[in-house]
């Protein structure tokens, strides 16, 4: 692609989410995830082989039918209260539309299968994208529209979400299947909160981002897609192999890591909300996200696969993908703990 | 003029109906820019011929990109037509039925259906034209004048948004990484 | 003067086995001490003995306060009464002969003395039994004498059969100690007492539980019918042993158990019949399997079965005494019996086999004079020691009114008796040798030859001492018939008469395909390869299916682990198998719409 196309495209996903965050206007709003849409589907598109043309083509059709449905619910909204300003609409139907929506655009169950083929189609850094940047515009929206959305089905899609999440990330091998389901996952942990507190919701979304965006780096640096292909860290890069199981119990959310502090914080709402079932499911089905967390722990440190023969260590040269920001970012993913008190302060 | 919008209607909804079952891109398209002219139509007959005509012109401008799209899709070199195919010509027709279900449901007695379909309940809230008077000014065009003026942002973003549209959709079907 | 009697029968037998534990080296001399002890002991029971029988007074002495629980004392206690005065000289007389018979016997062997000790400490548990005057006591020598036969019949341990005789013993044994154990629990809690006079004189007739639990003890021990099949295996130990297991030890415990409670049961019918009908079975079925056994030990066994089973059958028909009597007669012919089997199987070169013998009156003469009165003691031949009890027990069975299918049992294996008997002597000791040749076959040594005597001598005057010493109130003096009075001695006639036909038949003729009632007689009724083989392999085959595929299989893995793993990797496998069609994403659009109508509504 050209430079400059480039810039400018990757300057419309910034712009277009910035667009939607900062208008109150729901026009704009809808604009701006358009644009954000529009602007994706080349960079996924990039390698142009059929696999990322297929994704992209999926994610477009996707994003566009969930603006078609967004932009009907806001044309009915306005029809009905005669007004563009974004607030939450006081019909309940068209909450439960944007609702549908906006999960079809976050990824969610039970409208979440694009999401593992698009991220497995396309590129490392795309699909971190995919699963990162692109989660923020609709749940921006999300998030002033929650009120007047029905809490059941907040919680139902919350659950399913994490169901679907867990047992289809047991399936994989791929990478970044694996995390597409991990995402889907912890979509479904920020939303499950987003009634009872919504700054929970943000600080599960940084929390994730950050995980994310470091787990993401990391496969990167070696262009892993596969498991089988972690079991090489250790020639490679040898001292990742204390870290990556780090970064994948913060992902599954034990106890001394960062990624714990966003499942406290959840289940310690709704208990006090009075729901314990649905925590207690949750956590759960959640261990099974652990549990292939803990997987690809397994083949990056704890085994050496068998080889044909002797494998010498690789020479270790200056690497060729510098990435300064990896460093803070694994710090904060795995240490980041002892500040939850600060995030959580309103 | 009653006769009129009530054909009109019919053939918008017979259009999306067969956009809905179209056998492949390139005649969606076709239908698509063909309903949106049938739309045009019937906001003049309703009085907005301003709307009218900025819609019919904008939205096939915009209609360029939803073919470009389209285009960009339709490779194969014989595209399937609705009569090709027994399945997607039932579906046509199970379309069309269900609309004739539709409207004899709703009404009954023809008359009625076409007083349904013409004056349609909230049909003033959403008339652009308000002829008070015969002044040389109408509202419609004042109202764009308006947004270049006070809404030129809206304007900028939104005509960025079709550069966007238009760029990315050359950028896609030019290929080549 | 009876207690100090009793002790000085008791003190001198332990001697030996106390030397042992102060000078545990071998010692060459000590076969002698072990036989000596057992001589002095027999004298001074004789002493007695005899003043017993002179006085006719019964005595209990109690020596020593164990301790007391609740309302039960329990001391070391000594019944003398007819039984247990009567009975230890006839055991200590039996033993000595056995003893010094295994001096020879068991000569080569290199534990000769710790084979002696355990004889010994055999013949102790077994006079602890005897003299026992309460149930404590009486488990304590009930209990010894199944450990000590496991010791013994698996002496030559070297041997599979050896082994697996034994365990079956004691398994049997435990069987039976099973119903001994209810019986005392029964008697702790309703009696409150363990001795003999205060339990009977309680309850003269308790309800049946009790008896039935001793019935089943005394099953186990004496080896009735269900029970049985250790008896025959247990010929796999020594011959000696086998002497003294079957003769005054061991298999008459079990007899002797019923004996001694016989004051509780009389007033049951309901245990007199079992009792009298379990005899009658044990004692026919033990008789048709000895017919068709080859092996010359395991003849005897059965006939010791058969013997046991007569006990019985006398007990089920009110009479202890006479049991008791068949008890004492017929431990002088069987141990002798088992002597001369042991004579001829170690001149045979350890052959057992009765049709490898033949012609063994010619090169054993004084053996086989020997094994012909035993048998014929056995048979009850007039005047010989077995008749002077089974005779007695056959006619008080005639003229008795109870159970005439039980006695016509009896009668038939009586007659049975005389046809295995005869087969012995038929096929070990007439007609021509059959065994190879160049065995170098010696009766002279007199550590063989005076056991044998003595026994001899016993199996034919001690019925006619002891049947005189039985005090005459104790079992009735009938009169009959003389048709009924010959009964016993026509039948035992009549089935020596067939059998010596049928064995020069046998010799002379070919038999044809073996008949389904050989096998029945040769394979012991089936009953061992049944309860044997068919109830371990069951119940070991439900165990492991209970064990491996209910317990393992299907509680610890398949319901919890693997339902878990099976319920994921389906659930996971269902909800994440995409198969990329776009439009199938599109269907999943209306599953939100119905969830909410769903919730909403």
């Amino acid at each position: 692609m050209n430079p400059l196309a480039h810039l400018i495209i990757s300057l419309t996903i910034l712009t277009g989410t910035t667009i939607t965050i900062l208008s109150s206007h729901w026009f704009l709003a809808w604009m701006g995830l358009e644009l954000n849409m529009l602007a994706i589907v080349p960079i996924l598109a990039k390698n142009t082989n059929p696999r990322s043309t297929e994704a992209s083509t999926k994610y477009f059709l996707i994003q566009a039918t969930a603006s078609m449905i967004l932009l009907m619910a806001i044309f009915l909204n306005n029809l009905t209260s005669g007004q563009w300003t974004i607030n939450p609409p006081h019909n309940q139907t068209l909450s439960t539309m944007m609702l549908i929506a906006l999960v079809m655009k976050m990824g969610m169950a039970p409208l979440h299968f694009w999401l593992p083929e698009v991220t497995q189609g396309t590129p490392l850094i795309p699909a971190m994208i995919v699963l990162t940047w692109q989660k923020l515009a609709p749940l921006s929206i999300m998030f002033q529209i929650f009120p007047s959305t029905n809490t059941s089905i907040i919680l139902m899609i919350s659950i399913l979400s994490i169901m679907a999440g867990s047992w289809g990330g047991l399936n994989q091998t791929q990478l970044r299947k694996i995390l597409a389901y991990s995402s889907i996952t912890h979509m479904g942990w920020m939303m499950a909160v987003l009634y009872y507190d919504p700054n929970i919701t943000i600080l599960t979304l940084i929390i994730y981002i950050f995980l994310t965006i470091s787990t993401f780096m990391i496969f990167y640096l070696n262009s892993n897609m596969t498991t089988l292909s972690l079991s090489h860290t250790w020639n490679k890069l040898t001292w990742m192999m204390p870290m990556v199981p780090l970064m994948m119990m913060s992902l599954g959310g034990l106890p001394p890591l960062t990624g714990f502090s966003p499942k406290w914080a959840i289940m310690q709402e709704l208990t006090k909300n009075n729901n314990l079932i649905i925590p207690l499911t949750m956590a759960m089905l959640t261990l099974m996200n652990l549990y292939f967390y803990m997987r690809l722990t397994y083949s990056i440190s704890m085994t050496m696969f068998p080889t044909s023969n002797n494998t010498k260590i690789n020479w270790q040269l200056k690497h060729t993908k510098p990435m300064p920001l990896l460093p803070p970012l694994m710090t904060l993913s795995t240490l980041m703990l002892p500040l939850t008190p600060l995030m959580l302060t309103n | 003029m009653t006769y009129a919008l009530f054909s009109l209607s019919i053939i918008l909804v017979m259009g999306f109906v067969g956009f809905c079952s179209k056998p492949s891109p390139i005649y969606g398209g076709l239908v698509l820019i063909f309903s949106g002219a049938v739309g045009c139509a019937i906001t003049l007959y309703f009085g907005g011929s301003y709307l009218g005509l900025m819609v019919f012109l904008i939205y096939l401008g915009g209609m360029m990109v939803v073919f470009g799209y389209t285009a960009a899709m339709a490779i194969d070199e014989h595209p399937e037509t609705w009569v090709s195919s027994a399945d997607i010509f039932g579906i046509f027709v199970l379309g069309l039925m269900m609309e004739m279900t539709m409207v004899f449901l709703l009404g009954g007695d023809p008359v009625k259906t076409v007083e349904i379909v013409v004056n349609y309940n909230t049909v003033s809230s959403w008339m652009i034209y308000e002829g008070d008077g015969p002044g040389l000014i109408r509202e419609d065009p004042t109202g764009a004048a308006a947004l270049y003026n006070y809404g030129f942002w809206v304007v900028l973003v939104t005509c960025w948004a079709l550069f966007m549209g238009m760029h990315i959709a050359i950028e896609l079907t030019r290929g080549g990484g | 003067m009876h207690s100090s009697m009793i002790l000085m029968t008791m003190i001198p037998l332990l001697t030996p086995i106390i030397i042992t534990l102060i000078k545990p080296n071998n010692n060459l001399l000590y076969p002698h001490y072990v036989k000596l002890a057992i001589i002095y002991a027999f004298t001074v029971s004789m002493l007695s003995m005899t003043m017993f029988i002179f006085t006719g007074q019964e005595s209990m002495i109690s020596n020593w306060h164990w301790m007391t629980i609740q309302t039960i004392e329990l001391s070391l206690n000594f019944k003398m009464d007819f039984f247990s005065m009567m009975f230890t000289p006839v055991a200590l007389f039996v033993t000595w002969s056995i003893v010094e018979f295994s001096m020879w016997y068991m000569s080569s062997d290199p534990n000769i003395n710790q084979f002696l000790k355990y004889l010994l400490i055999f013949l102790v548990t077994m006079l602890i039994l005897i003299t026992a005057n309460n149930l404590f006591q009486l488990f304590i020598g009930w209990e010894g004498m199944g450990i000590m036969s496991f010791l013994l019949i698996s002496w030559w341990h070297g041997r599979t059969d050896a082994n697996t005789a034994a365990l079956q013993a004691i398994l049997y044994n435990r069987i039976g100690d099973i119903g001994f154990i209810l019986a005392m629990t029964w008697f702790f809690l309703y009696s409150n007492s363990w001795d003999f006079q205060q339990m009977f004189i309680l309850d003269r007739t308790p309800n049946s539980f009790p008896l039935m639990s001793l019935l089943l003890a005394a099953t186990g021990k004496s080896a009735q019918f269900g029970l049985h099949p250790w008896l025959p295996s247990a010929m796999e130990g020594p011959t000696p042993v086998s002497a003294l297991l079957h003769s005054s030890t061991m298999v008459v415990a079990g007899v002797f158990l019923i004996i001694r409670f016989h004051p509780m049961m009389e007033n049951n019918s309901l245990i007199q019949t079992l009792t009298l009908s379990m005899g009658a079975i044990t004692t026919l079925f033990t008789a048709i399997c000895a017919l068709t056994q080859n092996d010359l030990k395991k003849i005897v066994a059965f006939s010791t079965s058969s013997q046991l089973g007569l006990m019985m059958v006398t007990i089920g028909i009110n009479q202890p005494h006479l049991a008791f009597l068949h008890i004492c007669t017929h431990a002088f012919f069987k141990a002798m019996l088992f002597l001369s089997a042991g004579s001829i199987i170690h001149s045979l070169n350890n052959e057992q086999d009765i049709r490898k013998m033949g012609g063994l009156f010619k090169t054993l003469p004084f053996t086989s004079s020997s094994l012909i009165i035993g048998s014929f003691a056995l048979m009850g031949m007039p005047f010989l020691t077995g008749f002077y009890s089974k005779d007695l027990i056959i006619e008080t069975a005639n003229t008795s009114y109870t159970n005439a299918w039980a006695l016509t049992t009896t009668l038939v294996a009586t007659s049975l008796t005389a046809m295995y008997s005869i087969r012995i002597i038929f096929f070990a000791l007439a007609g021509y040798p059959r065994f190879t040749t160049l065995i170098l076959i010696n009766e002279n040594n007199p550590k063989l030859m005076n056991p044998i005597n003595r026994l001899a001598l016993g199996s034919i005057f001690a019925g006619f001492l002891i049947s005189n010493c039985v005090p005459p109130t104790s079992h009735p003096q009938v009169t009959m018939p003389w048709h009924l009075k010959l009964t016993a001695l026509g039948v035992t006639i009549l089935g020596l008469l067939v059998a010596t036909e049928l064995s020069l038949m046998t010799n002379s003729m070919k038999l044809s395909t073996p008949l389904k009632t050989f096998y029945f007689s040769n394979m012991l009724g089936f009953y061992s390869a049944t309860t044997h083989r068919l109830n371990p392999h069951s119940s070991l085959t439900m165990s492991q299916n209970l064990t491996s595929a209910l317990l393992d299989l299907f509680w610890l893995e398949k319901s919890m682990p693997k339902m878990t793993t099976q319920t994921q990797i389906s659930a996971s496998t269902t909800s994440s198998t995409q198969k990329g069609l776009i439009k199938l994403y599109f269907l999943s659009f209306f599953i939100p719409p119905m969830l909410a109508l769903l919730l909403t509504i």
